[in-house]
């Protein structure tokens, strides 16, 4: 009886603990008085710079304050290439750590050394804040370029492509290149197969037995810009990943490690994959299956990417389009 | 280590007067909602744990060395000697199947298999599921006994033209090893059992089809009722994507002492397109029976079948397969005649009968996906073993068995003839190198392939295809086969020599009799002889000589440099033996000598040399 | 530590050994044993919606799988217990080995160390208290039955989820247990060390998860336990001199009073909660909470009450108590799109019944997103922040065990308001009912009817329309499990969930702090019919085809009917 008055003497202790809780602040969050309330521009739209050589490191930042908190988007638009790069936030006020660009793109493709125009909108408000910055410099990406098509095709790849109509595997130089001005564009009907046409992107191409990368696959991004067919949405790249495990120099199936990725082109423009090396699964017919060597993602010994474009073969013509392969890492290619 | 511990504790024993130490192996205080009475660790109490589970399966080394001389030109730029380690897909080195009984009535099984290819890679090693991961129930009760299969593959037989597969006459070269034959008690058993029952033991899929999904039979029903129900999926509409395509089946039998009766069902329905709104469907409905009486036996199915796709709505068509057995009292000699006739509206992959009559059905599968079955069925007028059904074609067959003394000799004849002239192709195959041959092409199913692209290989097997220059006609075939088996003693040893000889031809107008002549657009004959002596209780010497002719007259396809049709000759000469080194350990070696070719098509030549070393343990 | 003389070591050898040995090895004298489970799937699948012709989505699916998990229990001795435990999976359609993985499912050493000390090592299953480290199930507010209970227990296999309300972790814990002569009855301490992430590049620290509890048992009548938990980076481990840290003490208390017709109890726990940033504040937050019981069973009615205050700081963090099961950012891995417009489809009842993809199998060191039509008034489970009150339970068995119910009512506020100086009010009100009608009518086959009724009230006054808040969500349930034929069981269920009104949800940054506030309408209406067999072979082997046809109307956009046809096949062992 002791030990129970004594533990309810704690418990009434507890409650009157509870009752004398400090108050400050009053409320979590932004107010919503605040935020309902009227909207205007408080501190004007400041770009840093009118020029910017991102080659050199240099980058740009925004500021700008509101009255209230407000979901903001700063969108730079290239005049040239048409890139366009969105910056977004919720916030009062915008500040250089909300708004700072590096020359990267949102939407591809990649911004050229060009005129680009600059427009800071708020959702919900009539207000639009507009000005001006000129890349002096384009980004540099950091990463291993497996193939940007700038020099043409490299004589060390291997390639097949079937003999349908209207078929389409070269490599083209104009405005259309998400990232320099080559890409590669792939086309055909090819109604008795899935595969349309492959390309082996060989290490030993670039003077390596295997491709140079970190070891550890969950450092490692692989990156690629694909672009979708309006009208289209049949195609499929498929990008084989093959490791050599053993070092014996060949890739063999039966024993060594494949991984895949499956990229259903079902979009509209250039878009850009990026996948960590660790994610991918080895695909048997687009199922996960349980890969054939040691079962570890291992970059650093890829020695062949095969990118296979592929379609049901009753769905009649595709198209697709393929640009800057790279891996990156740390994170997916911020381009 | 653990007497530092043992102080700390001790330490704490002192301090509180302690009476027991140790911790606490089940909740204390009753109450399940008090918050402090389970904390760490779960779970608390020991789960129940099984303490057995089976292993058993085989472990099988093949290994072939090929040595040709002579080369289809695909093949020039290859090395002329070859050594492959392995057999087709689906034959592992070591397979593992492992089972388990969670409670009386309920099985799981699964099975694991490893296979090395020997390439000097230490790291060169394949492993995975064949059948996969299968559960299996079964439940008694005073109506009847139910069993219950679900999971992976499970092989499984309706009626034999609904769901499973020919099991044909037993004539057949028993000389080539499959990769399912067993290991017999004795070295000697595998050929003795041929002689006697004309059949070997073969494991569980023998007559039966592959299936995924879920089964459900029943037996010993009240009134001698019995059922089956299935649906899933075949390997013809497999395939881990997740549009729907199944099949269901079932059957309700009713059995009269040793005769029954039963109605069967098979309906295979997939997709053509990602929506699932494009079906290609078949169904067969058959009544199935088996009925004795005065010493006749009359058994057989018959139903109805049709085919649906998005360019295709067939109307209902029939499906015969009759079989009487006359008295062998009045006849002395077992005699079997065989009336089959298979509408070409009736299609079903999962039967015993080929499709030949739907082509827009075989693309439709015919799509390598892998995991589903990429073997192709015919599309042409194929050449058959007598037993072997198509549709779109009726038939006649005789089957019969005389024995003198110690020669038993096994004949069969058979005249069919296509009801519609749907094709201007005839298919056959080169039975005597057919195995070798198919292994010229190793993993896939290439189709289209050889000198002049007429080759198509199937699981352990290629056949032929030939285009005739008539219009389309409802061809006629003919077959003659007989298999002789006489066992004797040669330097007191016994002797088992086999004769298999089959005589075919295919041509434009219907005859009883085989047509020989050129008037046939085919004429084929094959023989192989095979002879077995035992050398001593745990070894048998093998012997096979094959020989295989195959004609073709001026209204198929010529050869544009001589002008002339087919006309094949095919040699095999093959050595071996058969030995047991260990209880369930047999080692088996073949090699054969081999050529081909065409007098006519100049580039249809080889020749070579094949060994096979096979080292089977069963366990 | 002070060093034990001779002397002293031979008294307490001597005490030790008068006393008997109360440590079971827990393992077996085997030397390897097989435990797991089997199961096969197989799942048919239809979308459609009324009166509009979707050309894009697939209008069925069919899905499925075979699995095993298989179990290697070693005993290399009498006190040490391996468990390795394989997945093989196949695909349903995979032929001859497409579609097969191989997995290892878990992995773990454990045993007793000097016959006193019980450790484990690897993969463990691990609670401490409802405010320091539990899984609570706030999705979850009435129980299952029938037919979703089948789908919902392979969810939590799936995700690790026990009857326990435990965390499946990586890492080490031990425990063991000392018993007193006079004093104190018992006491039990528990250790845990985890990871919850490994340094997997330069910039991401080390990030584990410890803690223990000491739990002091006087007597019957009372007990008491200490718990503390801490989740934190280690310095060193990367590039990185800003560590996380999130620090959870608490004080659990328990006593109970024993009469020849009652047993009145008083249990709780209070504590506090540090999150913060060793180097910047980042919204480094501290707060605590109570939470207190008084519990009266009358022994006689079977009848039992249970009052509780809570009051539960808006800066209370304890993430191994406040992570949630259900992921709500995840997307739907079964239609995740639909309609021509390929709309994302969002989270239904129905997917959280039975999509394990959705679950969430670890602890969040982020503040969860929440879906207030499943729980608005605890989103979090018990340990909710910023939440004041009372709650009380009322629950009645009948002695012969023909009738089951409980009651429950929720009276919360919020302590500091949202976006503004008002506070929601939340009221819940949860019944409960399991009938045995084959036991009140004396039928022979057992017939059970269960079901459940929950309606959370959210309300918020204010003079200024837009800080308005007025929620009502209800759940029901009802299921019938008629056992027709000997293991046979006719299984039969409605599910409801539908809620009205509006709600403005909070926007966090990934540090916890709000930014920014959503207001949401809400009209959600989702009903499904379910209906099936089951057959049981044993009590943990069962077979069952199962139907569920529901409709699915949220917010009036894109109404659609998603119905399942399953076959499963389950065995435990």
């Amino acid at each position: 009886m002791k030990t129970f008055k004594l533990i309810v003497a704690l418990t009434l202790l507890g409650f009157s603990i509870s009752s004398c809780r400090k108050d400050a602040p009053k409320i979590d969050g932004p107010s919503l008085e605040e935020l309902n309330g009227g909207f205007s521009i408080v501190d004007p739209f400041y770009v840093s710079r009118d020029s910017v050589d991102f080659s050199a490191g240099e980058t740009v930042y925004f500021t700008c304050g509101m009255s209230k908190t407000s979901n903001w988007k700063i969108t730079i638009t290239g005049q040239t290439s048409g890139a366009v790069k969105e910056i977004t936030g919720t916030s009062k006020t915008i500040t250089m750590n909300d708004a700072l660009w590096n020359g990267s793109t949102s939407q591809l493709p990649m911004f050229r050394n060009e005129l680009c125009d600059i427009q800071l909108t708020f959702e919900g408000e009539s207000d639009t804040l507009v000005d001006q910055v000129k890349i002096k410099g384009i980004k540099a990406n950091a990463g291993y370029v497996i193939a940007d098509f700038e020099n043409g095709f490299n004589s060390g790849w291997g390639s097949f492509i079937q003999s349908g109509a209207n078929m389409d595997f070269q490599i083209k130089t104009d405005n259309f290149a998400p990232q320099g001005d080559d890409y590669l564009n792939m086309a055909g009907t090819v109604n008795w197969d899935w595969l349309i046409g492959l390309i082996n992107f060989k290490a030993s191409a670039d003077g390596f037995v295997t491709y140079p990368l970190n070891a550890n696959g969950n450092n490692v991004y692989f990156n690629a810009m694909i672009y979708g067919e309006p009208g289209l949405i049949n195609s499929i790249v498929l990008f084989q990943f093959q490791e050599d495990e053993n070092g014996d120099g060949t890739f063999t199936a039966t024993s060594d490690d494949q991984y895949d990725v499956e990229i259903k082109v079902d979009w509209v423009g250039w878009k850009l994959i990026s996948i960590k090396y660790s994610d991918l699964a080895t695909l048997v017919n687009g199922a996960p299956s349980t890969p054939n060597g040691n079962q570890q993602h291992n970059p650093n010994k890829i020695k062949q990417i095969n990118m296979l474009h592929l379609a049901n073969p009753s769905s009649g013509p595709a198209k697709t389009k393929l640009d800057y392969i790279i891996f990156t890492e740390n994170g997916p290619l911020n381009p | 280590m653990s007497n530092h511990i043992k102080n700390i504790i001790l330490l704490f024993a002192a301090l509180f007067g302690m009476q027991q130490v140790g911790f606490a192996q089940e909740i204390r205080l009753k109450d399940s909602t008090s918050l402090n009475n389970q904390s760490g660790l779960f779970p608390k109490i020991l789960a129940e744990t099984m303490d057995k589970i089976t292993v058993s399966g085989y472990y099988r080394f093949i290994g072939n060395y090929t040595d040709m001389k002579i080369q289809y030109p695909e093949f020039s730029a290859a090395p002329s000697k070859k050594v492959f380690i392995g057999d087709d897909s689906q034959i592992p080195q070591l397979m593992l199947q492992i089972s388990g009984r969670p409670s009386a009535r309920t099985t799981f099984a699964t099975d694991l298999y490893l296979w090395t290819p020997l390439t000097g890679s230490e790291t060169d090693y394949v492993k995975g599921l064949n059948l996969g991961v299968n559960l299996i129930g079964s439940h008694s009760t005073k109506y009847g006994s139910f069993n219950v299969r679900t999971g992976g593959i499970n092989w499984y037989s309706l009626s034999p033209l609904t769901f499973g597969t020919n099991t044909g006459y037993n004539r057949f070269s028993i000389f080539e090893r499959n990769p399912w034959d067993p290991n017999t008690a004795s070295v000697n058993q595998r050929y003795e059992k041929f002689f006697n029952d004309g059949a070997l033991s073969q494991d569980v899929r023998w007559g039966q089809q592959a299936f995924q999904g879920i089964i459900v039979d029943g037996d010993k029903l009240p009134a001698g009722f019995s059922f089956a129900f299935m649906y899933g999926k075949t390997q013809f509409n497999g395939g881990s994507m997740n549009i729907p395509n199944a099949s269901t089946g079932g059957k309700l039998k009713k059995s009269f002492g040793n005769n029954f009766v039963s109605l069967n069902s098979f309906t295979s329905q997939t997709y053509t397109d990602s929506l699932a709104v494009r079906t290609i469907k078949f169904e067969v409905h058959t009544v199935e029976f088996d009925l004795e009486k005065f010493g006749f036996n009359f058994k057989g199915e018959v139903g109805l079948g049709r085919y649906k796709s998005p360019i295709n709505q067939s109307k209902w068509g029939e499906a015969i397969n009759l079989k009487l057995k006359l008295p062998q009292k009045w006849t002395k000699i077992p005699i079997e005649f065989h009336y089959f006739q298979i509408s070409p509206l009736v299609i079903n992959n999962n039967g015993v009968f080929w499709n030949t009559s739907v082509v827009e059905y075989n693309d439709a599968f015919n799509n390598n996906e892998n995991g589903t079955q990429t073997t192709l069925i015919p599309f042409a007028s194929s050449m058959l073993q007598i037993g072997q059904m198509t549709n779109n074609r009726r038939g006649l067959e005789l089957n019969t068995e005389v024995n003198f003394k110690k020669l038993k000799i096994s004949i069969g004849y058979n005249t069919s003839q296509e009801i519609d002239a749907l094709t201007r192709k005839i298919a056959f195959s080169h039975p005597v190198n057919n195995l070798a041959l198919s292994r010229f092409w190793r993993w896939g199913f290439p189709a289209n392939v050889g000198p002049y692209g007429q080759l198509n290989k199937i699981y352990r097997g290629v056949y032929e295809t030939v285009e005739i220059s008539d219009s389309a006609v409802a061809k006629s075939f003919n077959a003659f086969e007989i298999n002789a088996k006489y066992k004797t003693k040669l330097f007191n040893r016994e002797l088992f020599i086999y004769y298999l000889g089959s005589f075919s031809s295919v041509q434009k107008s219907f005859s009883i009799t085989p047509v020989y002549s050129t008037s046939a657009y085919f004429q084929t004959y094959y023989h192989q002889l095979e002879f077995y002596l035992s050398i001593t209780k745990n070894f048998t010497w093998t012997n096979y000589f094959g020989y295989d002719r195959i004609i073709g007259n001026d209204r198929t396809r010529l050869d544009v440099i001589s002008g002339k049709a087919k006309n094949q000759t095919g040699w095999s000469y093959s050595t071996g033996f058969d030995w047991y080194i260990a209880k369930n350990t047999g080692l088996y070696v073949r090699n054969r000598w081999m050529t081909n070719s065409d007098a006519n098509f100049h580039l249809d030549k080889y020749e070579g040399m094949e060994t096979t070393v096979e080292l089977k343990i069963y366990f | 530590m002070k060093k034990i003389t001779p002397m002293k070591q031979i008294l307490l050898i001597t005490l030790l050994l008068s006393v008997k040995w109360n440590v079971n090895a827990q393992v077996s004298t085997k030397k390897v044993e097989f435990v797991g489970a089997a199961r096969s799937e197989m799942s048919g699948f239809s979308l459609s919606q009324d009166n509009v012709i979707d050309t894009v989505t697939p209008g069925k699916r069919s899905d499925g799988y075979a699995l095993i998990d298989l179990g290697f229990k070693i005993n290399p001795n009498s006190s040490t217990e391996i468990l390795g435990m394989i997945r093989i999976k196949n695909a349903f359609g995979g032929f001859w080995g497409a579609g097969v993985t191989f997995d290892v499912r878990q992995l773990y050493v454990r045993g007793v160390i000097a016959n006193a000390v019980r450790y484990q090592l690897g993969n463990i299953d691990y609670k401490l208290t409802p405010y320091t480290f539990y899984n609570h199930n706030p999705d979850q507010l009435i129980e299952l039955n029938g037919i979703q209970k089948i789908k919902q227990d392979i969810i939590n296999y799936e995700s690790f989820y026990t009857n326990n309300n435990t965390w499946r972790q990586q890492g080490a814990a031990m425990d063991f247990g000392l018993t007193f002569k006079k004093y104190v009855q018992e006491v039990k301490v528990n250790g845990f060390i985890t990871r919850l992430n490994s340094a997997i590049t330069t910039s991401l620290l080390e990030r584990l998860y410890g803690g223990g509890n000491v739990i002091i048992t006087q007597s019957k009548y009372a007990t008491i336990g200490l718990n503390y938990v801490s989740a934190f980076d280690v310095l060193g481990t990367a590039l990185d001199s800003n560590a996380y840290r999130n620090n959870v003490s608490t004080l659990t208390f328990e006593s109970t009073l024993y009469d020849k017709n009652w047993k009145i109890g008083i249990k709780g726990e209070t504590g506090t909660s540090k999150i913060f940033k060793t180097q910047i504040d980042d919204n480094n937050l501290s707060d605590y909470f109570v939470d207190a019981t008084l519990k009266i069973d009358h022994k006689k009615s079977n009848v039992s009450l249970a009052l509780s205050y809570l009051n539960v700081g808006d800066d209370f963090r304890s993430i191994g108590a406040q992570s949630k099961r259900v992921d709500f950012n995840k997307l739907n891995t079964l239609y995740q799109n639909y309609t021509n417009d390929q709309i994302v489809r969002p989270i239904s009842s129905f997917d959280v019944y039975q999509n394990s993809n959705l679950y969430n199998a670890g602890i969040s060191d982020r503040i969860m997103a929440y879906n207030p039509v499943f729980n608005n008034a605890t989103p979090y489970g018990r340990a909710t922040f910023n939440r004041n009150g009372l709650t009380s339970q009322l629950s009645y068995l009948d002695p012969k065990k023909r009738l089951e119910v409980r009651l429950e009512g929720q009276f919360l506020t919020e302590i500091r308001g949202q976006g503004t100086t008002k506070l929601k009010d939340f009221t819940v009100l949860t019944a409960q009912v399991k009938w045995d009608v084959s036991k009140t009518f004396k039928f022979k086959m057992p017939l059970v009817v269960t079901s459940g009724f929950n309606q959370q009230q959210t309300e918020r006054k204010s003079d200024l329309a837009f800080e308005q808040i007025n929620l009502t969500s209800t759940q029901f349930n009802t299921g019938i499990d008629f056992e027709f034929i000997p293991q046979f069981h006719l299984l039969a269920g409605i599910n409801s969930m539908q809620a009205t009104g509006n709600e403005i949800l909070p926007e966090r940054k990934p540090n916890g702090e709000i930014y920014n506030f959503t207001p949401v309408s809400i009209a959600v209406n989702e009903l499904i019919y379910s209906g099936g067999i089951r057959f049981n072979f044993s009590d943990k082997i069962f077979l069952a085809g199962l139907y569920d046809y529901s409709t699915i109307n949220s917010n009036g956009l894109n109404p659609y009917h998603l119905n399942q046809l399953l076959i499963v096949y389950s065995m435990k062992f």
